[in-house]
């Protein structure tokens, strides 16, 4: 979808149209963008950027709070759209996904004429627009729904890989984050093209396991089915606070509401989690994380707490202010058999519970 | 320092000293065992900084003097050489001089300067109870202390004295063991003993069920620290820091299904079925239907196993899902032949006690699985 959020809001209040639109958090506190109309594209705006530099791009911009419940009730009636093309839909995000076409092209004849036929009836039905990449597997129609958007339309047939990848950033590749990008342009690579002509042993000497994966993708070489269960992975909470939080007592009892929100949303899955991860951003920005693995799995919100704020211990934060904490659960298990707590976990406003301190 | 020892007397001292010693230090003192020859005898001592063990053994001390050696290959020695009796001589300096039979070893060794200093437990509220007593409390709630670092307020017991008696209770967070005894000697005297009782490390707990003898153990609650004195030993240990969560809330009394079951056969029908559990989900199914209860564990990796106990139970029928290892370890704990289940429904936590036991309080409280 294009600027999903953003174009839902635009959609429903026609009054925005044309209007620079940035969803997130108050620019007057410590929230990030979510999402950013094309309109503020134009001024540099983009998502996870602090809501406050936004504002300071452009006096113009139109704050909206995200709503998420609406994003996802709107994501389900895309999501349904889509499998009426193919049962093969694999969702990736609220406004992403790949659909498996190669067995179900009839009455279409050809991808093509399917993926238009698709897009006209998101727009059609849903008043949105959807750009579509087609391509012979997930790596290359990815980087062809990325290639003309918004609003856009992308083939790629199998024979024409090669000439549509070569021109392209090393960075549109899966597995080509920022550090990956350095390290390869410190060997020169800029482009696909400068990754396709080394050699699969530089690239392993190079990184590791990883590299054989950057030789296959140079190639568009991509053998990852569509998956349509996609499993969720990691279930987490995390928050950016208004003041910076300073020792570890405060940071301690917000711990215990995140662990609280974790734990209720495992619960409400039928999952249990094996992994607790704690984020910690300190006033500086720098990022880490620190995980621990149990024996047991759990969904105890106590348990959790009690991990994460062993964890906490690890890091520097009693003597550094901390502006975000963020509890996660991972190692997720559905169905497992869970032990109870014999200490139930009592309202999150209450004094910090035993076992969590 | 030179002392001349009986072998085995001297084994019997070194080898609680074990436990205490650190296995795995950055402090290479805390590896080693302190000796010190002085007037009457050998003085031993071991330490990890939060417990430590002092003891001493009759010995015809020639030269007084101390030495701390590594523990693990005094111990090894001393169990390995033959000979009724010991020479130990410091002949040079952090050297200790080894003679038994027809071996002779020497190990090097640390200044007694640098052995940790070991607390002093100073003045505080006292009392005294049967070690066979003791020692069968601890054995009852001990497997409910909690084993997770990142719960260290759940790291030890709650020891607590009462009017002519005292209570230790234990838990996890999953299950809670509680036991109370009226067979005090002596105390509670001193102030501060009753009211909140005192956290006792795991650790300390481990190493004083150790301990053999008859004898009365003497306990002394000082500021930060905690000893208890059997005979010649006396161990000291910190006392844990923290809030002990409110117990007697989670101990349920309107739990209407009351059963009663054969001890042995309840265990080894748990013990049989759990052979079938994962390692990654120990749980088990208590199906309970008229006049039996059905165990069973499911496993897609493994299969299946089932097993009926007979039961007097009349109700609707219901299930519950229970960790066959906190099941099975409070069947070991109990005495009586017969034990009962105190019941109610799945979420709600099953409370065991002993069937005609000795006057004494038992119980331990098992939370539920969710299956």
């Amino acid at each position: 979808m294009d600027c999903f959020y953003a174009a839902v809001h635009v959609r429903d209040d026609p009054s925005l149209s044309g209007l620079p639109v940035v969803i997130g958090g108050s620019p007057q506190g410590r929230g990030v963008v979510a999402a950013a109309s094309y309109e503020a594209r134009k001024f540099g705006v983009h998502s996870a950027m602090p809501a406050a530099r936004a504002a300071r791009l452009c006096s113009r911009l139109v704050f909206i709070r995200p709503d998420f419940p609406r994003y996802r009730r709107e994501s389900a009636e895309i999501f349904a759209i889509f499998r009426r093309y193919t049962p093969l839909v694999q969702t990736v995000s609220l406004d992403e996904a790949y659909l498996d076409v190669s067995e179900h092209l009839e009455p279409f004849g050809n991808a093509t004429a399917l993926a238009k036929d698709l897009r006209a009836a998101v727009l059609k039905e849903r008043k949105l627009t959807v750009s579509v990449g087609v391509g012979p597997n997930r790596l290359v129609a990815k980087i062809a729904s990325d290639y003309d958007k918004p609003d856009g339309l992308t083939v790629v047939p199998p024979k024409k890989v090669r000439r549509f990848l070569d021109p392209q950033p090393a960075r549109r590749l899966l597995g080509v984050g920022p550090a990956t990008e350095r390290a390869l342009a410190e060997l020169g690579i800029a482009t696909i093209a400068d990754l396709r002509v080394q050699s699969r042993e530089l690239l392993e000497r190079r990184f590791g396991r990883h590299g054989g994966g950057l030789y296959r993708y140079a190639r568009g070489i991509d053998e990852r089915p569509v998956n349509t269960h996609r499993e969720r992975k990691s279930l987490g909470h995390e928050n950016t606070y208004a003041k910076d939080l300073n020792g570890l007592e405060p940071m301690d009892a917000e711990i215990v509401r995140l662990a609280t929100k974790v734990a209720t949303g495992l619960i409400k899955r039928d999952l249990s989690a094996r992994t607790v991860v704690l984020k910690v951003r300190y006033a500086d920005f720098t990022t880490l994380t620190r995980s621990r693995t149990l024996a047991w799995p759990t969904t105890d919100p106590a348990e959790l707490a009690a991990h994460a704020h062993a964890l906490l211990r690890k890091t520097e934060a009693e003597k550094r202010p901390v502006r975000l904490l963020g509890v996660t659960a991972s190692g997720l298990e559905k169905g497992a058999a869970i032990q109870l707590p014999l200490f139930p976990l009592e309202g999150r406003d209450g004094p910090l519970p035993w076992g969590c301190l | 320092m030179d002392v001349r020892l009986n072998r085995s007397d001297f084994l019997n001292e070194l080898a609680p000293m074990q436990g205490i010693v650190e296995r795995k230090t950055t402090i290479p003192a805390l590896a080693h065992i302190l000796l010190t020859a002085q007037e009457g005898g050998l003085r031993l001592a071991a330490s990890d900084l939060d417990v430590s063990l002092t003891s001493s053994c009759e010995a015809d001390v020639a030269t007084t003097g101390g030495i701390a050696v590594q523990a693990k290959k005094l111990i090894e020695i001393i169990r390995a050489i033959n000979g009724a009796d010991v020479h130990l001589k410091e002949e040079e300096p952090q050297t200790l001089t080894i003679k038994a039979g027809n071996s002779r070893f020497k190990i090097r060794g640390m200044r007694p300067e640098d052995f940790p200093t070991l607390p002093k437990v100073g003045e505080g509220a006292q009392a005294t109870i049967p070690f066979a007593d003791f020692r069968r409390m601890v054995s009852k709630i001990i497997f409910a202390v909690s084993a997770e670092e990142s719960r260290f307020q759940l790291n030890g017991a709650l020891m607590k004295f009462k009017a002519g008696g005292m209570e230790m209770v234990a838990t996890d967070g999953h299950r809670l063991a509680l036991v109370e005894n009226k067979g005090l000697e002596d105390g509670p005297s001193g102030e501060d003993v009753s009211e909140e009782g005192v956290l006792v490390p795991r650790k300390a707990l481990q190493e004083l069920q150790r301990f053999e003898g008859e004898g009365s153990l003497a306990f002394v609650r000082g500021q930060h620290h905690l000893s208890f004195v059997l005979g010649r030993r006396t161990l000291i240990c910190r006392i844990l820091e923290g809030t002990f969560p409110d117990y007697e809330r989670v101990i349920s009394k309107d739990n209407d299904k009351k059963l009663i079951f054969d001890r042995r056969n309840l265990a080894d029908a748990v013990r049989r079925v759990a052979l079938l559990t994962g390692d990654r989900a120990r749980a088990v199914r208590f199906q309970f239907e008229p006049s039996q209860l059905v165990i069973s564990a499911a496993n897609p990796d493994l299969g299946e196993a089932v097993e009926q106990v007979p039961c007097d139970y009349s109700g609707e029928e219901f299930r519950l899902g229970v960790n066959p290892d906190y099941m099975v370890d409070f069947l070991s704990a109990v005495e009586t032949d017969k034990v009962r289940l105190d019941l109610k429904d799945e979420n709600t936590q099953a409370v065991g006690y002993p069937v005609d036991g000795p006057d004494e309080r038992y119980l331990c409280v098992i939370m539920p699985m969710r299956i």
